[in-house]
């Protein structure tokens, strides 16, 4: 932990707290006293065990007091930089009067400060700081030695690459920040610092590039952070859901990634990201459906992959939402649009079933969701008996059975592949909600509930925004520079341009085009 | 947030309805349906006769099914005033309703054949359940005969009549073509001819009942007037530009034996010469195709001997041609091969002075018919492969 990289953090114990009167107390100024003043503090942090307190003899007839929270220091700093000099200070210049500032005489610690109320103590040490109380001054001095065990940086869970960075964000800001520092390096790019949540006071970082990100997005993004009351922000969820355009839509309008690369990507193409402490999951924003439905992959690996890749996405993406409707309408309503050889196969394979395609179609459904939900719960070394059970209870056997046809089996899990290849999450979850509208439609009107349920969803895609921006953007509204980006990836040298509709002061990449390929050579 | 409440509220019930509203009226399950396959239909007496060919899922070994050893279909047949009524009287038959969208083949008795085919089109036109795609034959007698063969390479034998005539013109003979030619004055249809046929003869070993096509019909107007049988049906789907791979065998031109030749490459282009009435018709036949058998003792190792097979075939065609011509110009009367229609393609004007006169000018039609034969890709091989030098006869 670096020392200059830290000037707050968060802790959250909630025990921390309870024992805090209300605001007088924080407006309160120390006393000259130090008796007084050690028992204000432990009144304050009353019943609060992780607290450590501490009296040294900084000169023969000046004692000092020292209390801060264990386990988010760093003690050993403590211990060298602070008790050390002081007894060894204590011990070798007793005559030393100029006790006034042990900032600058003996701590050799670079972040501190002084103050003078309670509300700033408390402040301080739940912040992860050192709280010095001379006895005869009414100024505390406050050392920021923010310390303990978090995670270290480590390959993201969610969103592996087989290509790309493997740097994952943490759960603690500052080494978020600094993965983005270490990509961008420019004073322009901002860190706008918020802190949010009464009992929480969780630090919330508001990113973005100066001249790239459009200005009133950021005024509007900040508004909307600073309404925030809340007693706690535990992860980037809260956040979102708190300051997103439309939160009775089923589809998401920020992004949440692990990782910095993505982030950066976002923040270059005139985008903002939010990154909250205690979650390795950063906010990005706005995005469009279209760039839900792209990977950092897609810019990594050459291009015709990515292309492939890509439109096999927006094909699964359709399975994923129209699969299982499509077969419950063609089954129960239009069996004229299958050809007779397939029409038949099924035929036989549901003769023996008891039950209407509709309901099927739902109770594999539901049982594939819920199977999928209890792997995600369960730890490791049982979700592997869970998929056992699962394709074998519900893939065979209940073939076997006569219960679900054949067909139906292997269109529920082509369509929880499909819904698989979404490469983000919440994205998947929106599309695995809409088909059972989708079902249901298709079950009752046949096509006609799918269209109308379609056209439906189209609709609301159609005015849905992210912070303002379009949700289907680059498409509707149509910009042609954008189509580079969108379905397919066009090669680097042929990317020059940002997207149209996020950076629009700045919304060149680069000068020009460059194809590698090299001119035949005269003297060949 | 009061209009958000209400939008909320108001796209719920909307979605709601439809689902309360509707019950699934049209809700069929595809296990409640029963899909013919074929149809086949005879007039007997005043009378038509239905016959469908209706699978039967359950033997058709789903997943699930144990095959209960059936054949997979049976078939239904109905007397009826007109084909829709004896359709209702298999449907009254039937628990599960009847759907003819899947029909694959649609056969027709030689007897209503000859009677007209025009009025019975309809029902299988008019309602969009009916694709035009079903292929469609005549058969020799009766059509429902076709039916209840056994045709055991296929699921169906009505799957059968199907491949079969997909394979037989480039353009396979569906419920759609045939309307065509019905509907344009200018092109009398042309149908295969079905005919149930023994796999094997019974001294070889148990026969099983096999479906070929037999020859072609021809029709004038929507009556079938007479047939094409043998080596005259080739050369029909060849004139019509409808042949896939014609195979043709000629004696040697020196020697003995005969050669058999593929033609993978073939196009009659039409030219119409019109004088007034007299309309001269110049058949432009060219072929391009191998040896693929020698069974004689000439080899053609050279340019002067291939010309030679090339003449006697070109005098082949040009005979074979004129003689089918000669048949379905004057025999039948049948404007097969579509004169009128090309000339209502290449010379519209002309074509409109003489439509409505055409049935009368068509038998006077001169044909002057010119065939060019190239022989290809035959390599090295030209030789008998099992004859000795001395036996050969070169050329």
């Amino acid at each position: 932990m670096s020392k200059s990289g830290g000037s707050q953090g968060l802790i959250s114990t909630s025990d921390v707290m309870l024992g805090l009167p209300s605001p007088p107390i924080e407006e309160e100024c120390l006393q000259k006293d130090l008796a007084r003043n050690i028992e204000m503090a432990k009144k304050i942090f009353l019943d609060c065990s992780d607290m450590v307190y501490r009296d040294i003899q900084v000169a023969q007839d000046q004692k000092a007091f020292l209390f801060y929270i264990e386990g988010i220091v760093d003690s050993q700093e403590i211990e060298s930089q602070m008790l050390k000099p002081f007894i060894i200070g204590y011990v070798e210049n007793e005559d030393e009067d100029s006790l006034e500032s042990p900032q600058n005489t003996r701590v050799s610690l670079s972040q501190a400060s002084k103050a003078t109320t309670w509300g700033d103590i408390i402040t301080g040490v739940i912040n992860a700081s050192v709280v010095l109380l001379m006895d005869g001054t009414t100024e505390a001095h406050i050392f920021n030695v923010k310390g303990g065990v978090r995670r270290g940086v480590e390959e993201p869970q969610t969103e592996t690459v087989i290509r790309g960075p493997r740097e994952g964000f943490t759960e603690t800001l500052r080494v978020n920040t600094a993965l983005v520092r270490f990509r961008l390096k420019t004073p322009k790019l901002k860190m706008v610092s918020f802190v949010i949540g009464d009992e929480t006071k969780t630090d919330i970082v508001l990113s973005y590039i100066e001249g790239l990100a459009d200005p009133k997005q950021i005024r509007d993004v900040t508004k909307r952070l600073k309404e925030i009351k809340i007693d706690g922000i535990l992860e980037s969820g809260y956040i979102e859901e708190l300051i997103e355009d439309h939160p009775y839509s089923p589809f998401p309008q920020m992004q949440y990634t692990e990782r910095p690369d993505t982030v950066t990507a976002q923040l270059l193409e005139g985008g903002f990201a939010i990154l909250v402490d205690g979650t390795p999951f950063v906010l990005i924003a706005p995005v469009s459906l279209w760039q839900l439905m792209q990977a950092s992959e897609d810019y990594y690996e050459r291009f015709f992959i990515s292309d492939f890749i890509r439109i096999l996405r927006y094909m699964f993406l359709f399975i994923a939402i129209f699969l299982p409707g499509l077969y419950i309408a063609v089954i129960t309503f239009h069996q004229d649009m299958l050809p007779s050889t397939l029409v038949l196969s099924i035929a036989a394979a549901r003769e023996a079933i008891p039950f209407p395609v509709l309901v099927e179609a739902l109770m594999m459904e539901i049982a594939f969701e819920a199977l999928r939900e209890a792997g995600i719960r369960l730890p490791k070394t049982v979700g592997q008996a869970v998929s056992i059970l699962g394709a074998l209870v519900i893939g065979q056997a209940a073939v076997e059975a006569g219960i679900v046809s054949a067909p139906m089996v292997i269109i529920v899990s082509l369509t929880g592949i499909a819904s698989f290849t979404i490469p983000r999450f919440n994205l998947a979850i929106t599309v695995r909600l809409l088909r059972f509208p989708f079902m249901i439609m298709a079950g009752t009107l046949g096509l006609f509930g799918i269209v109308i349920t379609f056209v439906w969803i189209l609709v609301h895609l159609t005015h849905l925004t992210s912070f303002g921006r379009p949700y289907l953007e680059g498409v509707s509204p149509y910009y042609k520079k954008n189509q580079k980006d969108i379905f397919i990836r066009v090669p680097w040298w042929k990317m020059i341009h940002r997207p149209q509709g996020t950076a629009r002061n700045n919304n060149k990449r680069m000068e020009k085009g460059i194809n590698g390929t090299p001119k035949p050579d005269k003297g060949w | 947030m009061d209009m958000k409440k209400r939008i909320v509220t108001l796209t719920a019930m909307v979605l709601v309805c439809p689902i309360f509203l509707s019950g699934c009226w049209d809700r069929k399950e595809i296990n409640d349906i029963a899909f013919v396959l074929g149809t086949a239909i005879d007039k007997e007496g005043s009378k038509y006769r239905t016959s469908v060919q209706i699978a039967v899922p359950r033997d058709l070994g789903g997943s699930s099914g144990k095959s209960g050893g059936g054949k997979g279909w049976y078939i239904e047949s109905k007397l009826g005033k007109t084909i829709r009524l004896s359709s209702q009287e298999i449907q009254s038959n039937n628990s599960r309703t009847v759907n003819f969208s899947n029909r694959r083949s649609l056969i027709i008795g030689e007897e209503l054949a000859r009677e007209g085919i025009s009025t019975i089109m309809d029902v299988f036109t008019r309602t969009p359940q009916n694709r035009l795609l079903p292929m469609v034959a005549v058969t020799e007698g009766f059509a429902y005969k076709i039916l209840d063969t056994d045709a055991s390479i296929e699921q169906f034998p009505t799957e059968m009549v199907r491949e079969l005539i997909l394979n037989f013109t480039k353009e396979p003979i569906s419920i759609k073509t045939v309307l065509t030619a019905l509907l344009s004055e200018g092109i009398d249809p042309v149908l295969p001819i079905l005919k149930v046929d023994e796999s094997v003869p019974p001294k070889v070993g148990e026969p099983l009942k096999n479906v070929r096509i037999a020859g072609l019909a021809i029709f004038k107007g929507d009556r079938m007037v007479g047939t094409l049988k043998g080596d005259m049906v080739k050369i029909m789907t060849l004139s019509m530009n409808q042949n896939k791979n014609l195979e043709m065998s000629i004696p040697a031109p020196e020697g003995e034996g005969d050669l058999v030749f593929l033609f993978k490459k073939n196009h009659a282009r039409f030219v119409p010469v019109i004088h007034g009435d007299n309309v001269t018709m110049k058949v432009l036949m060219h072929m391009e195709g191998a040896i693929v058998e020698n069974a004689s003792n000439f080899s053609p190792s050279n340019e002067v001997g291939m010309g030679k097979l090339e003449k006697s075939l070109e005098d082949k065609m040009h005979k074979d041609i004129t003689k089918m011509l000669d048949i379905v110009q004057h025999q039948y009367q049948a404007d097969s091969v579509g004169f009128g229609e090309i000339i209502h393609q290449q010379k519209p004007k002309d074509w409109d002075r003489l439509s409505s006169r055409w049935k009368d000018i068509y038998p006077h039609v001169k044909v002057e018919i010119e065939t060019d034969v190239q022989l290809k890709t035959v390599g090295q091989a030209l030789q008998p492969m099992g004859l000795r030098q001395e036996e050969i006869i070169h050329d």
